[in-house]
Formats: structure tokens, sequence, C-alpha cells
């Protein structure tokens, strides 16, 4: 995990953001597969047309935020449901790759969503189907964690501060995580059947790296805007393919168009 | 012999006219008995007797009796072999058994001996101790006595030596022959079931010459009388009595002379025609554990015809369609039996018979009897009854509402437009038509004035003159003070959000009157659904009313209409004022739409015509005494408007349905319908409809006799055209028929006809039917349950679905399913597939991808299910098609709830663009601390359990029942963060204890259920090796499809085989808390004995509890508690105030919700916070979770006494 700072929105704030890169377990699954004899695929994930109004900052009340360990800086307030950078970089989309006859490495290690400063951490965590994962509490308060999955197991378990507890997510579906002691907190886990995958970062780039020569479709989603697929991209070995994806509007089957 | 010639007849003429006539006389004879003798029911038992025997011979030769048959083979050739080596060693067997008879001589003559020397003994040792007490001499013929005592022994063992070897040699015998015993059984055992089958076979159809002889003697014409093979069948009824002409008589039928079949299961093949098939729901009906035993009701009871008629015409059999008709006319020459007053009921309306006994159970039986249900609730529903009585019916109220203050509602234009056709301004109204119908018709003419030598008068006058007087009677009697001033200024738009957030649209809807304008809503509150079409679609109504007057009806429905369904929703003024301009203003263009061709206008009135009305309604005051008030009191129209009006009002029955200043005790003007289906047909008046129907269908001549014999299509035709039967008649115009027209559809018709069929005199003297308190109590509860809609709010009973599993498993199960791939609400139950459809093709278009299909449902459990999961464990389906679902019952206005939180506004055409009810139009949703709030990416769960209204599955578990009296009669807020109101019902007698009792009651009867799906799952086995397994330990076992059958609730298995199970269940060591009691129940943690002891351990019991919960799992972030906010500011984690609990909860449900909320409510806010088997908060309370849980029950059950007193 590292901190970075960026723009976003109206004012200055300095968020956390959990960049998958440095731990992504699926870098793990091709260990067979020689440094050279493999390629990768980076990108940028933009915003295309007018630019959404930043939506308000979240509000956490000064009774009910007791506990809350903030980073330097004070509190973060940020709305994270649409990052889009100054440069139209959009944070927060997962990138996914299925690679025929691979299968993605089950990290030994739990993978970590964490409650700090009372939002969660990352905002959004991808694992393989069959990884544990870990919920943390770094704050000094109660968080409930309440998952809205509707086939892995939903849990809503009170973790008192400084504990966890972990569950394995046996299917793949992005779920919903809540807190409903700190109603503002929201976050996602997207447990995915791809073997291969990358998460835009707060300047919309990306990268999926491991991946063996072939030609591939890669498949995007992102909590406000929906899910689809990329034109198609050839990876060489030993090079890095570039991927430009552009999103705008939401594109939902719900059809929430007359939605904010 | 020659003819003498001395008579005037020939002897051998007459000899021959003789033998002719005696010949003829004989075969007569014999023709009289074989007719009397060949009955058409023999040829149905004889039938019958074939299909039974073919059975068993099919039976006979399936593959189980087969194999049965090749066993028992096997085992008579092993048998035989046994025989055989037996009797080989038959000359051991002999010297066997010569032995045993030896030996069984020495041990009788050894066993005698032995007795012998005893008794000996025992006289020689008296004799002996007698002597010496005489002599005083201790040793005195101890010789002797040793002999005697030593002649005694020895004997004895001889005895017991023959004893033994008596025994041995009977076990060498039993050896010798054991194996030809162990055959013998193994036959017997393996031969069972087939042996049953071959003796009912034999007695059915016997091979054997004698038999089959026998069998004809005990047929034969004259001989039949005393054992006859074929014979009637007859069930006598002791209880049940019949009135015949006078005198009453035991019912007697003997249907199943013929109808042999029908309590038996199985008779259900297609090809099986009656009277060989068995009667449809043998649970329900006839068989001996059903409700309904045949020895018991018998069948003319429910069916009528005539119970001893052996013969199908006379049986007065009914058919069910006119092509059946046509059928039995061609097969059985059929006709209607005139004779007989009671002909079978067809079986359409076949339900009807169910009123007769279930008067106080006719909302327990609307499940099995759906069509009389059907009619029952239109009956109550469109007010029949309040212009016919019927002295048993629990609905007293006036259907419609009062209009006594009608001139401040409305205007009188619209009153008199509405009352000409009230459907042609609201097509879903209840309310009939009842001017300008058929026997006033417009172009006709009704009578010719001043008394016949003015103008004739024509049906479209007649009528707009009474209309005009009706109107302006009506509002001569309203009180025409007007409603007081709006006393705060509304705002459209946040009365829109009140409008749908308070709960309006759980009764009401808006739907459009057209069906391609219905077809193109989106708007969920738009389109009509079952419970919210309790009160009136309200589009329109802005035209209708005045904005007074629907501030104040808001704000206290009762006062304008005493008896009104519309509850108190305890709306502040800005909140009632807001609605009122969120009506008024229309931002929608709802309220002020109305239908195309609506107009209002006031009825013409001509005061010639006024006249000749008067003469007509006040004929008997004379025409000097009718020109006097023309000339006089009537001389103003108004007046006589006024006074022709109160006779209209009278003789129409206005008054019946609504309540009119001065007419509150006017006798309603229908005739009663008490015992109406005992009246017998000729007393009904069919008028001239049989010719004109004739006419009209083609009908022949005894189609057209037909109609005329039953009562059931009398009142079909009532229905249909209420006027119909003044056809072709010439009446005085104030005594043509009455009824209005009502627009009822065709099933609707059916379903109050057969109602109306059932309403007898009361035959059943005895009644077999008498509800229990507790039955009673439930019925009783349904009918409030339904009268107060009570379901538009709160889901009582989940929704079935039934789908293919992975494994191909078919399975039924009480669930929902969970929102599509990325919709917003979950799919409703009632059309699922055709909402995956509009789903499928509104996604294509969305996301522009014509490739788009719903890949998968999921499915979540809301009961236990063995070999699925508790409540909560979901289920994904791919076989999308193969779900089938039943919608829950209750919950509509959810959904509508949480569509509103996500969706806050609507869209405005004219401006292209989102109008949304907050100040700066951004789409949020105003909370109730005032503030603005942004829902619309809240999980679906989320919303629902926080601002929705609450679930009502399993309530009866879950809350005091006399708390929840009290909450009903005076709801306060549990829940501080929601804005849907309960409301402030209009309860009448009983009415708010019957549903409380209702729900105890309901939680009592699903506990067998539900304890025996929970064991089951605990188990993680089905029915069928929970049955092995009782049957492995030794105790009372049921078999697989009773306990199924209690796993489905079914009641009579239930309380016939749940016992067995709990037995076994408790032995195992199950544990689940135990059923509610409807009447009373302990608060145990509130009792000194359960006090005392943990107070007299820790003094500071209850401040270590509290201490554990706040610093713990921190219970008061979210929680109020004693009126005192949470530490949460957000009322979206508000939960409700822990001081109510002890009054509110049961602790058997506290302790279930504590350990696992989401196996409750599925989506629930609460976390599990005691998590069975882990050891959490050990710091401040260093017990296992099922302990502290108890601890935190006792504290909320004592929280008036653990508060700190200051």
């Amino acid at each position: 995990m590292k901190s970075l700072i960026l723009t976003a929105g109206a004012g200055l704030v300095a968020l956390t953001v959990g960049v998958a890169s440095a731990s992504n377990p699926s870098q793990e699954a091709v260990e067979a597969a020689a440094k050279d004899s493999v390629g990768s695929i980076s990108g940028k994930v933009t915003w295309t047309g007018d630019r959404p109004e930043p939506k308000a900052d979240i509000t956490m009340g000064e009774k009910e935020s007791v506990g809350c360990v903030h980073h330097q800086g004070g509190p973060d307030t940020a709305d994270r449901s649409l990052l889009i950078s100054d440069k139209g970089g959009v944070a927060n989309v997962v990138f996914t790759v299925e690679v025929d006859g691979m299968k993605p490495k089950i990290p030994a290690e739990p993978i970590v969503l964490d409650q700090s400063g009372c939002r969660f951490e990352p905002h959004v965590q991808v694992l393989p189907v069959g990884a544990t994962i870990r919920y943390d509490n770094s704050d000094e308060t109660n968080h409930n964690i309440h998952t809205y999955a509707k086939k892995n197991q939903a849990v809503n378990k009170n973790v008192a501060g400084g504990t966890n507890f972990e569950q394995v997510l046996e299917k793949a579906e992005s779920i919903d995580v809540k807190c409903d002691i700190h109603p503002w907190m929201k976050g996602y886990v997207v447990v995915t059947d791809a073997t291969h995958w990358g998460i835009s970062g707060p300047d919309g780039s990306f990268n999926i790296d491991g991946l063996p020569p072939g030609t591939y479709t890669v498949e995007w989603w992102h909590e406000e805007l929906g899910k689809g697929k990329t034109e198609k991209v050839t990876v060489e070995a030993g090079k890095a393919a570039t991927l430009a994806h552009e999103v705008g509007e939401a594109k939902k089957s719900s059809g929430k168009k007359r939605r904010r | 012999m020659a003819d003498r010639g001395d008579t005037h007849y020939q002897l051998p003429k007459l000899n021959l006219w003789f033998t002719v006539s005696s010949i003829l006389l004989l075969v007569a004879s014999i023709w009289m008995v074989i007719d009397d003798w060949s009955r058409p029911w023999k040829n149905y038992q004889r039938e019958f007797r074939q299909i039974e025997t073919e059975r068993a011979k099919a039976q006979l030769a399936t593959a189980d009796s087969q194999a049965a048959m090749a066993e028992e083979e096997r085992l008579g050739d092993e048998l035989e072999q046994e025989q055989a080596r037996l009797d080989q060693r038959q000359a051991e067997i002999a010297e066997a058994e010569e032995e045993l008879r030896q030996l069984r001589g020495v041990q009788f003559n050894a066993t005698e001996a032995a007795k012998k020397a005893k008794q000996e003994y025992n006289w020689e040792r008296w004799v002996a101790e007698e002597h010496r007490l005489h002599e005083g001499d201790p040793t005195l013929n101890e010789e002797t006595l040793r002999e005697y005592e030593d002649k005694m022994l020895d004997l004895a063992g001889e005895k017991e030596a023959a004893d033994f070897a008596v025994l041995e040699a009977e076990s060498k015998l039993a050896e010798l022959r054991e194996e030809v015993v162990q055959a013998e059984q193994a036959i017997k055992a393996a031969t069972k079931d087939i042996d049953l089958v071959r003796k009912k076979l034999a007695s059915l159809d016997p091979e054997d010459a004698p038999t089959q002889i026998a069998n004809i003697i005990r047929d034969f014409p004259g001989l039949d009388f005393i054992g006859p093979n074929l014979k009637v069948n007859k069930v006598v009824l002791e209880d049940l009595t019949f009135d015949l002409n006078f005198t009453t008589k035991k019912r007697i039928d003997m249907c199943t002379t013929c109808h042999n079949a029908i309590d038996r299961a199985g008779f259900t093949e297609e090809d099986l025609e009656q009277p060989h098939r068995s009667h449809p729901n043998l649970d329900l009906y006839l068989t001996a554990k059903s409700p309904h035993p045949m020895s018991e009701v018998g069948c003319t009871i429910c069916h009528r015809g005539s119970g001893e008629s052996l013969d199908f015409q006379r049986a007065d059999h009914r058919p069910s369609s006119e092509e059946e008709g046509r059928e039995w006319y061609d097969k059985y020459h059929w006709h209607k039996q005139h004779y007989w007053d009671y002909p079978m009921l067809s079986s359409t309306n076949v339900e009807a018979s169910c009123v007769q006994c279930h008067k106080d159970s006719m909302e327990l039986i609307a499940p099995d009897a759906p069509k009389v249900s059907e009619g029952y609730q239109l009956f109550e529903r469109y007010g029949c009854y309040a212009c016919h009585k019927v002295d048993w019916f629990p609905t007293k109220r006036r259907p419609g509402p009062s209009l006594k203050q009608i001139a401040g509602k409305t205007r009188r234009e619209f009153v008199d437009s509405w009352i000409k056709h009230p459907k042609a301004f609201r097509p879903t109204t209840w309310m009939p038509k009842i001017f300008h119908l058929e026997n006033y018709a417009p172009e006709a003419e009704v009578v010719v004035s001043e008394y016949g030598t003015g103008r004739p008068i024509l049906g479209q006058e007649w009528n707009d003159n009474w209309m005009a007087s009706v109107v302006s009677y009506i509002w001569d009697r309203s009180d025409k003070t007007q409603f007081p001033e709006i006393p705060v200024e509304g705002d459209a738009l946040r009365g829109r959000e009140t409008f749908r957030l308070t709960g309006c649209l759980a009764c009401h809807n808006m739907s459009p009157y057209t069906e391609a304008e219905q077809a193109d809503v989106t708007d969920r509150g738009q389109i009509p659904a079952e419970t919210n079409e309790h009160g009136p679609n309200l589009r329109g109504i802005a035209t209708k009313v005045s904005p007074e007057w629907l501030f104040a009806w808001l704000k206290d429905p009762a006062s304008y209409w005493s008896e009104t369904r519309m509850p108190d929703l305890r709306l502040s003024d800005e909140e009632a004022a807001d609605i009122v301009a969120y009506i008024m203003e229309d931002p929608e263009g709802i309220f002020t739409d109305v239908p195309d061709g609506w107009v209002e206008q006031n009825s013409p009135y001509d005061r010639e015509v006024l006249e000749e009305q008067a003469r007509w309604f006040f004929n008997r005051a004379g025409r000097e005494e009718l020109a006097r008030r023309f000339r006089e009191e009537w001389s103003d129209d108004e007046a006589l408007l006024q006074a022709i009006g109160e006779k209209v009002v009278l003789n129409q029955g206005c008054h019946s349905c609504h309540e009119i200043q001065g007419l509150e005790n006017a006798m309603p003007i229908g005739a009663e319908l008490t015992n109406w289906a005992s009246k017998t047909v000729d007393k009904l008046d069919f008028g001239f409809m049989p010719e004109i129907l004739a006419e009209q269908h083609g009908w022949s001549y005894h189609e057209k006799l037909e109609f005329k014999e039953y009562r059931e299509g009398w009142l079909e035709q009532k229905l249909h055209e209420p006027r119909s039967y003044d056809r072709r008649k010439v009446k005085n115009p104030t005594e043509k028929l009455r009824m209005p027209w009502f627009e009822f559809s065709r099933s609707e018709i059916e379903a109050i006809t057969t109602f109306v069929a059932g309403l007898v005199e009361d035959e059943v003297q005895q009644a077999k039917m008498v509800p229990t308190a507790e039955q009673l109590a439930m019925n009783h509860g349904l009918q409030v349950l339904r009268q107060k809609n009570c379901a538009a709010c709160h889901v009582i009973e989940p929704g079935m679905i039934d789908f293919m599993d992975e494994d191909g498993v078919h399975r039924s199960v009480r669930g929902r399913i969970l929102t599509l791939e990325e919709d917003l609400l979950p799919p409703p139950l009632d059309d699922f597939q055709a909402y995956v459809e509009k789903f499928t093709q509104d996604a294509r278009e969305f996301l522009e991808d014509e490739e788009f299909e719903v890949e998968e449902a999921i499915v979540q459990l809301l009961e236990p299910v063995p070999g699925l999961g508790d409540v909560g464990t979901t289920v994904v389906v791919e076989d999308v098609a193969s779900i089938e679902t039943e919608p829950a019952w209750g919950g509509t206005l959810v959904d509508l709830v949480v569509d509103h939180y996500q969706y806050p506004g609507f869209y405005d055409p004219e401006s292209d663009a989102d109008v949304f009810s907050d100040p700066d139009g951004e789409g949020l949703v105003r909370d109730v601390d005032g503030e603005w709030r942004d829902y619309s990416a809240e999980p679906y769960d989320k919303v629902r359990w926080t601002f929705a209204p609450p679930s009502l599955v399993g309530e009866g578990a879950k809350v005091q029942r006399d708390w929840f009296y009290q909450f009903l009669v005076d709801p306060v807020p549990l829940r501080q963060q929601i804005r849907v109101r309960m409301p402030t019902f209009n309860w009448g007698e009983g009415e708010a204890g019957a549903v409380a009792d209702y729900f105890a009651v309901r939680a009592k009867e699903q506990w067998p259920e539900r304890y025996s799906r929970k064991f089951l799952l605990e188990r993680d086995q089905d029915p069928e090796e929970v049955v092995q397994a009782m049957a492995e330990g030794g105790y009372p076992t049921v078999t697989a499809d009773q306990l199924k059958a209690i796993l489905q609730g079914k009641p009579v298995e239930t309380k016939a085989n749940f016992p067995r199970v709990r037995a076994f269940a408790d032995a195992e060591g199950f544990e689940m808390a135990g059923p509610v009691n409807p009447s009373y129940e302990p608060l145990v943690q509130r009792t000194p004995s359960h006090l005392g002891p943990l107070l007299e351990e820790n003094p500071e019991y209850f401040e270590d509890v509290h201490t554990m919960l706040a610093e713990g799992p921190n219970c008061f972030q979210c929680h109020f508690m004693g009126g005192e906010a949470p530490t949460a500011e957000g009322p979206i984690a508000w939960a409700p105030d822990l001081d109510i609990t002890r009054e509110r909860l049961r602790p058997d449900w506290l302790e279930e919700w504590l350990s696992d909320p989401s196996k409750i409510y599925p989506g629930t806010a609460m976390p599990a916070n005691f998590p069975a088997g882990e050891r959490v908060w050990q710091e401040f309370l260093a017990l296992p979770s099922d302990e502290q849980i108890d601890a935190v029950v006792t504290w909320l059950m004592n929280l008036d006494r653990a508060k700190p007193r200051n």
C-alpha cells in the first residue's frame, strides 16, 4: 500500500488509495512463464463527454465519528463513487482478462479490506474466486462489516477496533460492502473468475501483467458506470500492449438513465 | 271337448285365448321381474368390478409383484427340499419323538414320586416335632427323619434329571424341524403383499366354479333379497336431516352404489369416467381422516340432488355446461328431474354448499374454496349486503360514503354527472349505474302525463328529472357549512414526497383510464395491484373535491364518514397541506386528468314531468290535494324537486349504501337473501326471459324449460342484466325493478352466484363445523387483515418459488428473488417471467446490446429448507425459464418506498428534465430530522429494512400479544427514522384484538413445521433419512410422507404425527424455543426466581451487562434508549428504542434474533454481535455467546430496573 495525493472535485484532499499492482496476485499466477515470454497490457481509462458535477462530500458527524483514526490532513470526506482526475483519468475501474487454460493462483495470504479513518481501504478490492478476504478494522471504534453479497454468503458482523475476521469468497460477483454504524462507509469487493486483472489508479492508468501472447477481450467494471467489454487487444511477448479506454455516462441494464 | 252348443262361447276358442293370455301373462311377469332386476346401477357395479379386477391383475403383473412371486417360487423349492431332507430323517425324528414321549413318562413318574416323598417327609417331621415337644427330647426319631429326608432329596434329583432330559429331547426335535419352519415363515413374509391382492382377486373374480355359480344364484332375480353379490350401498346420516314437505327425515345417500371409487384414492386416470373416478382432493373430502368423512357428511349435503335415487335421471344430476347437457341427453336421455326441488349443483357452483356450515370460517376456507370465497368477498366489496339482508353476514357498515356534508366536498354538477354513470368518471368504482337503465329506456314511453291525457313522457326525460330531483334533495339534506380554510400554505413537491412516503399508495393507485396509457406507465405507484385498489383510484380527484374538504378529510377521515376504511395517518397541518397542494396543483398531470367524454352538467328538468312524477309518488293524496300543493308549497321548482327527490332516493335505495340526513333508519330496498337458495324455484319471477333468451340463443323447447328449473340461472341473469325481468312487461313507473347495474364480469357473476346459492336454511341441525376459539380468532383476524388492507404495507407470508436447481432437482421454496443483474428493485413474483422478458427488452435498449440475456436468477430462502439451507441462503438458478412463482402475501408498498428513495422524482416532458422535491432539485429525500439526503446508491436491502414498512412474517413469535394489541389501538413510532406511518385505524369492536390473536395463533400453528424444518436442517438430512434414523433408534416412527406433510404445515397430519418427530428430536438433543402460547405468557426474565440468584451472585449484574453493550458491540451507536438519541446522526443508522423491548418482544425471539439477525430478516442492518460458537467481548463478560445473549435478554427485559435512577 502506498499513499498518494490527488486532486478530486473542487478541493484538494488527501486520500489513501490502495493500488493493487504491488501485491497483485495475478502476477504470481503465471509462475511457470518466464518473464520475457509474457507480455502485459497497460492502459488508461479516460472520461469522454461532459464531465458530471462532482458529488457533494460525505458528512461525518462529530459524535458518530469518534474513534475514527484519520490520516494526516484530517478526515477524508471525498465521495469516491466516480473519481475523475484533472486530466480526465477515471479511477477504480476494474479490468479483467480471461486466458484459456490458465487458472489464477489463489494467494496464500488473505487479501485485506481495511476500515481506516472510517472509510474502506481500498475503495475497491479485487480478488480471485476461492481467495480469502480479511476484513480489518484499524480504527478505534466498532465497525460492522455488512456485505450485500448475492451469491457468496452475506455477512454482517460487529468488528471491534483492532480486530478482524476472514471469509473465503467462492463465487464471482461484485459485492457492495457497508458499515451500518457509519452510513457513509461504502466499498466494493470484486470477486473475479478471470485469470488476470488490474484496477485503474487515480490518474486512470492501469496495468495487467503476466499475459501470454495472444489476442484478448478485456472486460471492465465500475460501480457507477456499469460494465462492458473493450476492443480486442493483442499482447506480444516481452512487450506492453496499450489500451485506451473511454467511459462516459452510466450504462446499466437497469436503465438508470434518469438518475443522477 | 266338443261344443255343447248351449253357451255363447266356444270352449276350444276360450282355451286358446286362455293359453295365449297365460303365456302373455307369464312373459309379462318374467319381463317385469327382469326389468325390475336389471337396474343400471348393477351394470356400474359390474363395470367397476371389472376395473378393479384388471387393476389387481395388473398389480400382480408389475415388476415388484413378479419379483415377489419369483421369490415365493424359490422359497417354495427350498421348502420342498427341506421337507424331502426331513422325510429322509423321518426315522430319526420318529425315534426322537418316541424318546421324547418316553422321557415325558419318566418325567411324570419322577415328578409324582418327588412330590409324594416331600409330603411324607413333611408329615414325619411334624409328627417328630410334636413328639419332641411332649417328650422334651430334641433328638427323638432323628434317624427315621433323616431317612425320609434322604429319600426326598434323591427323588427331587431324579425329577430334575428327567426335566432336563425332556428339554434336551425337545430341542433336539425342534432342531430337526427348524429348517422347515423357517422356510415356511420366509414364504409368508415374502408374499404378504401379493397375498392381499390375490385374496381380493379371488373375491372379485372367483376362479372356482362353485363360487361362480353361487354368485350367480345370489344375484338371481327373486333371490337377490337374501345376500346379493351386487348390492345397494347406503350412507345413513344420523345427524343430517332433510326437509321433505313439512316432515324432517334423515338423509340417506345411496350415491356410492354407482360411485364405487368415490372415497378411494387412485382412480384418477384420464380415461376413467364417472361414476368410476375418485373424488378430487381426498385429503379434504370423504376419507376417514379428512375433515369431511363420508360416514358423517355423505354426498347430498354438499352436492344436493336426490340421494335415495338409484338412477341417473332421478338423482337429478346436473351438467356443468351446455355441451355436457347435450351429451347426456344423447346418452341417458337426460333432462331436469321436474319433481325434485333441490337439483344437484353444477361443478361451477358446487362450492356454494360450503357456506351452510362455514359461516364462521369463511376466511379460513378461502384457499380450499376459492370461488365461493371470492363471491363472499365481492358480496362485501360491492356492498350487496347493504340492500339485501343476510342475517349472519359479518359486515354491517354502509359501503358508500356519507352524504351528510357532500355540499362541502364537491359541486352539484359533479354529483349530478356522477350518479348518471359513475364509471364514466372512474372506471374502477364499485358504485353501480342506477339511472337510464333498460326498464326506463330513453326512447320508451314511461307514462302519458296528466292521468293519461297529456303528452307521453319518454325514459330519457323521466330519468333526467329523477336525477335532478335526487341531487336537489341530497343538497337540501347536506350540511352546507364550508370546510375551514387550510391553516398553512402547502408545497406541492414536498407534498408529492409525503404522499409517496407516508403510505397513500398502499391503498390508492392512479392508473390511467385507457389500456394504451396503462401499458406506457412505468411509475409503479400508478399501476393497479390487488392491495392498492382498496381505496378509489385517485386519477382526476382534483376536479372533484374542494381543497378545504380534502385537508379536513386527510386530517380526520372518520369525522366526515364514521365508517370509512380510510385510517388516520396523524398528518401534521403542514403535511396535510402539502398533500392538498400536490393534488390540487398536480405537477404530474394525474389528478386533473379526467376520462374522455366526461362533462359535468346539471340534468335538465321540466315542470310538467316533475308534476307527473309527483302524481305517481303521491297518488294517495288525491287529485285535488296535489293540485293544491302544486299551487302552494311546490310552486317553487326546487321544493318540488326535493319532494320527488326523497321519493326517488327511497325508491332506488341510495340510503341503503349512503348515510343521508333523515333517512338513517329507512329500510333497505333489496329482498332478504338469508335463505334465498332454499326458496323453491317456482317462487322466482322469470318474467319473459326464458322466451327472450331462447330467441337470442336459439334454444330448443327443452332448453328453454330448463332455464326455468334452476335458481342459479335466474341469479346469473339478474346479476348480468338486473332489470331484464321487466322486459315486455307493462308496469307502473314507481314499481319497476330497481336493482342497479354493477357491470359485473362473467367471473364475478359466477362467484357471487356461487355464494348466494349457498344461502340455504340451516339443514345441518347439529353443525359439524364448530370452530374452536383459536379458529374463530384466526377467521376474524383474517377478515380484519383484509378489511384494513394490512397486506398493502406488510409482507405476511413470503412468496413461493419453484425452480430447477443445479442437479436438476425440482425445488419449491418460500423466498424471494434478488434484483436481476443491475436492476434496482427485485422482480415482482406475480408474473415473474413477463417481468424478465420486459427487463431483457429494456436492458437491450439501454445497453444497445441485442445479445443481452438474464443469465441467472438468485433465489433467497425465507424459510429453512432441509437440504438447501437456512433463511437467507441464496441459490443461483441458471435455468431462469424454469422458475415459476406465486406472489408473497402482502408488502406491495415496500418496493414503492424503496423506489422513491432510489429515485425521488418524476420526469417532466415539458422541460425534458427530472423534477425532484428537494430545494436544489438534486434528487434528495427529506428525512425525519428535516435534512435532505441522497439515498440513490444505497443497496435495496439497506433501504428496505430502514425505511420501508416492516415484515410481519413470524410476527406472532416476535411480539408479545398484549403489546401488539395496544400498539394497534394506539400506534407509537418504533423506528424513529421511518416516514411511512402506521395509521391509527378506526377499529370496530374486537378487531384490533383479532389481529393480535391471529398472529399469535398462527405462530403457534406454524411452530411444528418450523421445528421440523430446523431439525432436519441441523442434521442435514432429508425426510427419508430421518425416518430411517427414527426406526433404527427404536423410536416410534412416522412415514416419510407424514414427515413431508408436517414440513408443509398440513394441520391434520401435523396434529397426528408431530409429537413423535418432536420426541425423537428431543431425545437426539435438538433444542429450539417452544411455541407461542396465544393466551398468556410469563416474562420469566422479570421474575424474582430468575433475577434473585443473578443479583445475589453479582449485585453489579445489570451494570456489567450495560458496560459490555456500551463498550463492546456499542448498541447505543444506533439504538435509542429511553428516548435518548443514538450517537449515529444520520437517520439511516437509527434503530428502535431498547426501552420498549421488555413490553414489546418475546424473550425467545430475542435470543434467536441476537444470535443471528440475518436468519430472521436477511439483509437487516443489525449485525451478529454474539456469533454462535465464538467468544467475543470477553474482557467485559467472560461467557460463551449464548450465555452472553441470555444476559442481554435479562438486561433488556429489566431495563426499567437496570437503568440508573437519578
